[in-house]
């Protein structure tokens, strides 16, 4: 009996085992549309695409055949529906997409105009061609059938990254369909100005090496809807950059691309935890000391004037 | 006797529930401390006792010198979440963790140096534990 159940343990182990090893033995074969994971993280927010990738095998034409059909509501991929995921909420090509997974289908037409139906209900076989449902999130994408360049292989990308989002392109052959996305901010370079007027003013710079006898003066204004600064004489890396405020009193150096500083451009990077500026009044007196990611401080400035 | 006779439904629930365990806890338990409060809780009595020696970190003098501050302020270190990703690792409770062991993280890592350094400097000018992880939220959140 004790050894009849020891066997049957055994036995079960060794099945589970078995179950496992299923998926690692099942994905070595050769496909004839491989899969692909492709993904891009814009501020924090990851993006992944996870398609079979079909290829044209001899075929001079794929669109508005019997491969894929006008009208067709068709998965830009093979084998189970394109998946995108987001793990935070985007806005694509205009259009709220909120976290989370989603099967990709377009509806494909001869004109430049698609429109993408995105599916919460993913993993379906690249035959099922839904309907266009209510669940379904519909967003207007751009096709564009006249591109020099040709992918024999269904080939999805980000051509194009800004700190705001990004472009997501799927070409195949010539046939390319081109969408945009933001992301939501994590930070903020707008500090409403009432906020903002306790901190304005020039602030002589003290090194915090003393061998270090640079004298500049770092100048806090209000201009765009926030706190910008720029150091006297001009630090030509920092630039004017901004003041982003990450805590109470507290804020990280924002650097802009020079030409887009005062036309309302795009903070492209944040230097934290490497640029830190904290804040305090002493004796009816704004000052700060800057510090970095390992704490070590690398200047202070006190306000001379308002 | 057939095997059934012996290995019966409970016997096979159990090998299957073991399984399972042995494979879920991991992420589970980063996930729920995700979900959990950023910051976790100073354990009451907490010393640092295990925060890597002079001796562990091969004679370095600033890690020491650093090492040694964090010993001494064990129950304001323990109710901070570090922001390197480490925190998300098996064992692991709070910034204290980053400190302790002969493979401490901190001996590497500048995220849990500086969060640490942040820690010891405001401690001693008598911030509070709220004031502290504000600050390392700021900067490192």
């Amino acid at each position: 009996m004790r050894n009849a159940v020891v066997l049957g343990m055994l036995s079960a182990a060794l099945a589970l085992v078995q179950i496992a090893l299923i998926p690692s033995v099942a994905q070595a074969q050769i496909r004839a549309s491989e899969l692909q994971t492709i993904s891009q993280i814009v501020d924090g927010t990851k993006v992944t695409i996870t398609y079979s990738r079909p290829r044209l095998r001899g075929r001079d034409v794929v669109f508005g055949t019997r491969a894929v059909r006008w009208g067709e509501v068709w998965t830009p991929g093979a084998n189970y529906a394109t998946t995108l995921e987001v793990d935070r909420a985007i806005t694509l090509s205009g259009t709220p997409v909120p976290k989370g997974k989603y099967g990709v289908w377009m509806i494909v037409q001869p004109d430049s105009t698609w429109t993408m139906l995105l599916d919460p209900v993913w993993g379906l076989f690249h035959e099922a061609h839904p309907k266009p449902a209510d669940r379904h999130i519909k967003i207007t994408v751009r096709a564009d059938s006249s591109t020099n360049s040709s992918e024999d292989v269904l080939t999805f990308s980000f051509p194009s990254v800004t700190s705001r989002g990004a472009s997501i392109a799927m070409q195949w052959h010539r046939m390319r369909v081109t969408m945009d996305y933001t992301v939501e901010p994590t930070l903020t370079d707008l500090l409403p100005e009432a906020e903002a007027s306790r901190y304005l003013g020039r602030y002589p710079i003290k090194q915090a090496n003393a061998a270090d006898t640079t004298q500049s003066t770092l100048i806090i204004s209000y201009a765009n809807g926030g706190l910008k600064a720029r150091f006297e004489p001009e630090d030509t890396y920092m630039q004017t950059f901004a003041l982003m405020r990450v805590g109470p009193d507290i804020f990280a150096a924002g650097l802009y691309m020079a030409a887009e500083v005062f036309a309302a451009g795009e903070v492209y990077e944040v230097l934290r935890p490497d640029y830190m500026f904290t804040f305090v009044e002493v004796d009816g007196r704004m000052q700060f000391p800057v510090r970095g990611k390992n704490d070590w401080l690398y200047f202070s400035g006190r306000r001379t004037s308002p | 006797m057939r095997p059934s006779d012996g290995f019966t439904r409970r016997s096979w629930i159990v090998v299957c529930l073991g399984a399972v365990a042995a494979v879920l806890p991991r992420p589970l338990r980063a996930q729920l401390a995700r979900l959990g409060s950023v910051h976790p809780t100073p354990r009451p009595g907490i010393t640092g006792g295990k925060v890597a020696t002079a001796e562990m970190l091969d004679g370095d003098k600033g890690l020491t010198e650093l090492f040694d501050k964090v010993r001494n302020i064990p129950q304001v270190v323990d109710g901070i979440r570090c922001h390197c990703g480490c925190a998300d690792l098996h064992g692991h409770y709070s910034l204290l963790t980053c400190y302790e062991g002969a493979n401490a993280m901190a001996r590497i890592c500048p995220i849990c140096q500086g969060e640490g350094r942040v820690a010891v400097r405001m401690a001693r000018s008598g911030k509070s534990l709220a004031d502290i992880r504000i600050a390392i939220d700021a900067q490192y959140g």
